[in-house]
């Protein structure tokens, strides 16, 4: 009987989070997220991948970096447009040397 | 007196600006301001008609600019709200017949009579945004919760920026919590955290606005319709008045109908 129950909240709970995955308004605000930066930036999507890119390749140079981690946004503040990028380092211990220019 | 001139704009079309710019200064002057509306929508009035003053139009905000007419000529007196009036924009004029600077003259001039000067801005971000935009000093942006109109918003506030309009701030109109409750259309939150403005209001969906529209008298004379309320409650914002933003859950038992009704009397908007 316990086991039933406790399978039966399984079953529900997993629902709960397919229902929390297809929210149409969750949909919205992924999609927007990601216009809104293009439009902030003036830059095409694919420009936009582009500079992602050139700038993980620019920190790998220095550091050891997570490939698939990388998380951007373009964010207002006051008069100012930053630009916030997240790099996850996988290990400091192994940071490179910076070259001597 | 020096008065306040703030632009209400929003870049996409048909969300609800005139609408919004109609009950703000219809709000505004319940609180016993003296308060003036001006449509710049050159070519495409509606400011006119949303508050049933169509029919009073003698001369409008082209005629002023082209010095046809004396400023207080072009000034219609509202039916219902005492110290209010409307500017109507041209007919069958387009938008370039103004320069943004002879708006800002005319608003300054208007600042001297009226503590508030309400801008209706056209849809889009050409001339006769720029022409609106020049002549305030404040904005407030209206949008909805839909992708197209909350794009068009951040473009909008990056327009305002770069222009030196800092600070506007956001009304989130037609919400429907029923949708929002469904998890079907974005909240203040999302909305919040996608713009990162500040939020000045929240309107929910309401036939009542369309049954005002319809009869010519701004929704925010019905206090006891719900974006009547949600109005009235953005002019007391507007004006400086300290008061949370509308509640919009969704009400379903009597008991919480009841309490809000009665909260309702001794409420922060029941002032006017």
């Amino acid at each position: 009987m316990l086991e039933l129950i406790r399978w039966f909240r399984s079953l529900t709970k997993r629902e709960s989070e397919q229902l929390e995955q297809t929210l149409s308004k969750n949909t919205a605000t992924q999609r927007l997220k990601l216009v809104l930066i293009q439009d902030r930036l003036e830059l095409a999507p694919d420009k936009l991948e582009e500079m992602k890119k050139e700038i993980w390749q620019v920190v790998s140079k220095y550091m050891v970096v997570k490939d698939e981690f990388m998380e951007f946004d373009v964010r207002r503040l006051d008069e100012l447009t930053v630009l916030v990028s997240n790099i996850e380092v996988k290990d400091l211990s192994v940071m490179m040397p910076a070259p001597t220019a | 007196m020096t008065g306040r001139t703030i632009v209400i704009t929003s870049g996409k079309g048909g969300v609800g600006k005139t609408t919004a710019t109609a009950n703000i200064g219809t709000g505004l002057a319940m609180r016993g301001h003296k308060v003036v509306v001006v449509d710049t929508d050159i070519g495409l009035r509606n400011l006119d008609v949303i508050m049933g003053l169509e029919n009073r139009i003698v001369y409008d905000l082209v005629n002023v600019i082209e010095g046809e007419c004396k400023l207080n000529q072009a000034m219609i007196r509202d039916k219902h709200a005492y110290d209010l009036y409307l500017i109507p924009a041209a007919q069958t004029r387009d938008k370039n017949s103004i320069e943004p600077e002879q708006l800002r003259e005319m608003c300054a001039e208007l600042e001297k009579e009226f503590a508030y000067v309400l801008i209706d801005c056209p849809a889009g971000i050409e001339q006769g945004f720029k022409n609106a935009t020049t002549a305030a000093t404040e904005a407030i942006i209206v949008t909805t919760p839909e992708v197209s109109a909350i794009r068009d918003a951040d473009r909008v506030i990056g327009l305002l920026e770069s222009s030196g309009l800092h600070g506007p701030r956001l009304i989130i109109n037609r919400i429907s919590p029923a949708l929002v409750k469904r998890g079907d259309m974005m909240d203040q939150q999302d909305v919040e955290n996608l713009l990162s403005v500040e939020i000045l209001g929240l309107v929910p969906a309401d036939e009542h606005t369309v049954v005002a529209a319809n009869r010519g008298v701004p929704v925010v004379h019905n206090t006891k319709s719900s974006a009547g309320a949600a109005f009235l409650r953005i002019a007391a914002r507007v004006d400086g008045a300290d008061i949370p933003l509308m509640d919009l859950e969704p009400r379903t038992s009597i008991i919480s109908r009841i309490r809000d009704m009665v909260g309702k009397k001794g409420g922060a908007y029941s002032h006017a």
